[in-house]
């Protein structure tokens, strides 16, 4: 993903920030809300704790905005940071279900309706659909769908971000991708 | 590589040349192929259209006022945290001058005859002619 023009501005509003300019950090967080909203909600679905994580990732920013060198992007700096986060929530959610849902509860949100990609559903209820897809794969095979597919991070940057090599993002996409496709193809046929 | 994985390389015009070439010529003739395309780009449209745009309005300012709080609750804890550094300095010169005067008392009061603990706290004997003495 390309940061283009922008970069300049980032380290412009870096310095502000680093000399305690809360509004040159408060642009920053507009800046970026959409990526890391994007990421996290993609991780975790929406809600509070999504947004939660959200403000985390932001304070982890501002908290290391001194020792930020600028060798990746901010956006792709803010990615790690946001998916690290999330995969973390993802292990205490896993945690707290495993000690207080039982297993029969909350493995399948049933799909509605039937499926059709050439626009006849609404937007809305589709993207519901997708993420509860999405929310049922494993949080590494996620963590690739949401940099790779819903970000649009490249292969290259996705396995950067994750510290993986490239081959793992491509074989845990396609393996993602599968299942989605399967689970898609089950809205379409029920 | 499986079909779908070279699929992927391909749309994203990750394969050599001749490889390409390849995925072009068996897309012209293979239906399943075709076909596993396709729902591949169904499915990769509809997790481009179910990515969040925000979070809820006002996020921004939501993440300022936390790191004002964080950073306020961050100055209580310094503060705790110095005079409980200093209080404990304090703690033991105050340990150490009590022991060094104890010390000295002993070595200075040893010739009283009394008790140590006396010594150490600078007591002198007490008889019944100190007694009255000190009773006026």
């Amino acid at each position: 993903m390309a940061e283009g023009a922008e970069s300049t501005t980032d380290r412009e509003l870096i310095e502000r920030a680093r000399a305690g300019d809360e509004r040159a950090f408060h642009d920053l967080v507009e800046r970026y809300e959409p990526r890391v909203a994007a990421t996290v909600v993609g991780m975790l679905g929406p809600g509070d704790e999504a947004e939660d994580v959200g403000q985390e990732a932001f304070i982890r920013l501002y908290r290391s905005v001194d020792r930020f060198r600028g060798d990746s992007s901010l956006g792709t700096y803010l990615t790690r940071i946001a998916i690290n986060l999330s995969l973390t929530a993802l292990k205490r959610r896993k945690r707290w279900r495993s000690r207080f849902v039982r297993q029969d509860e909350g493995e399948r949100e049933g799909p509605e309706g039937s499926w059709d990609p050439r626009g006849q559903i609404e937007r809305e209820d589709m993207a519901r659909k997708v993420r509860a897809a999405v929310d049922r794969l494993a949080p590494n095979h996620r963590a690739v769908v949401v940099l790779r597919m819903i970000d649009g991070y490249s292969t290259r940057e996705a396995a950067e971000i994750l510290d993986i090599p490239k081959g793992t993002v491509m074989s845990r996409l396609a393996r993602a991708m599968e299942r989605l496709e399967i689970e898609m193809k089950e809205w379409k046929d029920g | 590589m499986d079909d779908r994985e070279l699929l992927m390389r391909y749309r994203d015009e990750d394969l050599p040349a001749a490889e390409m070439g390849g995925v072009r010529q068996r897309l012209r003739n293979d239906v399943e192929l075709r076909s596993t395309l396709e729902r591949l780009e169904l499915v990769t449209a509809a997790l481009e259209a179910s990515a969040a745009a925000s979070f809820a309005p006002f996020f921004a300012a939501r993440v300022v006022a936390r790191i004002r709080r964080s950073g306020s609750a961050a100055r209580v804890d310094e503060m705790h945290e110095a005079l409980r550094w200093m209080f404990a300095r304090v703690a033991v010169a105050c340990l150490v001058l009590v022991v060094g005067i104890g010390v000295y008392s002993a070595a200075i009061g040893g010739g009283y005859g009394g008790s140590m603990l006396d010594a150490m706290l600078g007591l002198p004997e007490a008889t019944l002619e100190t007694a009255l003495t000190l009773g006026g």
